[in-house]
């Protein structure tokens, strides 16, 4: 463990060098990162402009899901969606031969490669508008200690899932644009989970997941959380980080290394 | 005829990768399923009417919204300014007898046919089992009108995001600078939510802009609720934008060339 923390801090520093070097692609992380955390607000206000009540939430309260949303997601892109961005490009070229040797495991090398620290400006927006939301109703010291246990849970959640899906890649060498795939389905968990009870049985099962990320943790602060949420959102937590592992190894039987 | 040979190959290179096609469309109809969900529960909460949108004709938006945008909605600008300018690919097309813009229009028509291929299986299956939630114009004059609106907004697109993707010439990374477009795209071509639904003061906004021109006078075409003054209004303002971004296209065609070094990042 203090080896794998090690290796971590030389990853995190050679990632900082990389972006104090390439001033301009910084700049216009954050951008791109401020914008698209914008983006997220813009599009509460503006579908809650002829209607003040969907699905049982409240416009404060769809813009405070939308808060917890910018950090949850800001903190797992900041920690591993480039990761899984060089998925598909590591697999199709054969490279992961170079990572399947080393003597640290290969999942871990695949999914804490990068750090993008830009994202941390998503995640201030997230908190500062959250603390603004909550000003008048401010959770008490044992919620916000729960809700930040439950904030990882999700980011381990949504990290199983996108390593599950990009895990097929090792099938599917063609499929380098599964992630922008990925990216549209954190969309799911920008909306209460509620919305999505209107489709089928077999439809909302197949995207439960998802969307408990964000929306459980949310209820918590707003006293909306039941005991069957947390025992929902731990265990299918537990389940998923699992089978992400044991499909992970699964699916290193059929790497091929033929590159493309 | 050289161009049809280069469609035609291109067609082959598209077949070859059908199931990232399929993914691409994919990308596509998630953020508009979600958005769709989303309003039927506004249109329930609120009595099944919101601003004159219903059910039936939300449903009809948001499924038309999944096709048409993956038909008609051009991502060339990616290829444009990373791989043919930022990394100098460009010169093996400079030295070609043939127009860049033509070759960029043939190579990126079959993508776009195959996703609106795949849009069309989905709206057949969607008619099969919710026959009663599609309201598309049954008038046959219309149907056509809206065929031609449909086509020039997909030579609207595609001459934007060239110009989008020509901006690279300056700006040589230039992703933050599509990113900002994509985001004004989302709002203005109604991809978010029907334009007429906005707050009054930006749908006069967007109504002004070339954007709404490309996805949403398409889709409410087809749904019929235009008359033919207002598709011949349309088409007249779809040409008219169409002829200021050939012109932006060409002096920026002209003038980046002359910047253009070919070293490549």
């Amino acid at each position: 463990m203090k080896r794998y923390f090690k290796i971590y801090t030389t990853l995190l520093g050679m990632n900082f060098q990389t972006l104090t070097t390439y001033r301009a692609n910084f700049i216009n992380s954050i951008i791109s990162s401020i914008l698209w955390g914008s983006m997220t607000f813009i599009t509460i206000f503006i579908l809650t402009t002829r209607t003040n009540n969907v699905y049982g939430w409240t416009r404060e309260e769809l813009l405070l899901l939308t808060a917890i949303y910018n950090i949850i997601i800001g903190a797992f892109h900041m920690v591993f969606s480039k990761n899984f961005e060089r998925f598909s490009e590591i697999i199709h070229f054969g490279r992961l031969d170079g990572l399947l040797m080393k003597p640290v495991d290969p999942q871990f090398l695949m999914s804490f490669w990068f750090f993008n620290y830009t994202s941390l400006f998503r995640i201030i927006a997230g908190v500062v508008f959250a603390v603004l939301l909550l000003n008048s109703q401010p959770p008490s010291l044992l919620s916000l200690a729960l809700f930040a246990v439950l904030g990882l849970v999700g980011i381990a959640l949504m990290y199983s899932i996108w390593y599950m899906i990009s895990t097929l890649i090792i099938k599917f060498t063609n499929l380098s644009n599964i992630i922008d795939l990925l990216y549209q389905v954190n969309g799911f968990a920008r909306f209460p989970q509620e919305m999505f009870r209107q489709l089928n049985v077999f439809a909302f099962s197949f995207l439960l997941p998802i969307t408990i990320v964000v929306t459980v943790p949310t209820k918590l602060l707003i006293s909306k959380a039941t005991f069957a949420d947390f025992i929902l959102f731990l265990g299918t937590s537990v389940i998923f980080f699992i089978c992400a592992r044991m499909f992970w190894k699964f699916s290193l039987r059929y790497y091929t290394s033929a590159s493309g | 005829m050289r161009y049809w040979k280069i469609f035609l190959l291109n067609c082959q290179t598209v077949m070859t990768e059908r199931a990232k096609s399929f993914v691409w469309f994919l990308v596509a109809l998630i953020p508009t399923s979600v958005l769709y969900l989303y309003w039927r529960g506004a249109l329930i909460s609120n009595g099944g009417n919101i601003s004159g949108w219903t059910i039936s004709t939300i449903s009809t938006y948001y499924l038309m919204l999944a096709i048409l945008y993956s038909f008609i909605m051009a991502h060339i600008e990616t290829s444009v300014a990373r791989e043919d300018i930022q990394q100098g690919e460009l010169t093996k097309f400079l030295v070609k007898p043939f127009s860049y813009y033509l070759l960029k229009f043939f190579a990126e028509t079959p993508w776009r046919m195959l996703e609106g291929f795949y849009g069309i299986v989905i709206l057949l299956l969607f008619t099969l089992f919710f026959k009663n939630l599609l309201v598309i114009t049954a008038d046959p004059i219309i149907f056509l009108l809206s065929l031609i609106i449909i086509i020039l907004a997909y030579i609207l697109s595609f001459t934007f995001k060239m110009i989008l993707g020509l901006s690279a010439f300056w700006l040589t990374d230039a992703r933050g600078f599509h990113q900002l477009f994509d985001a004004i795209i989302i709002i203005s071509a109604g991809l978010l939510l029907p334009l007429s639904l906005l707050p009054d003061f930006l749908a006069q906004i967007t109504y002004r802009l070339p954007f709404a021109y490309m996805v949403y006078f398409p889709i409410i075409s087809l749904q019929g609720t235009q008359n033919l003054q207002q598709l011949i209004y349309i088409i007249m303002m779809q040409l008219i934008w169409i002829s200021i971004m050939a012109y932006l296209y060409s002096v920026a065609w002209k003038k980046g060339v002359g910047k253009f070094t070919g070293i490549g990042q």
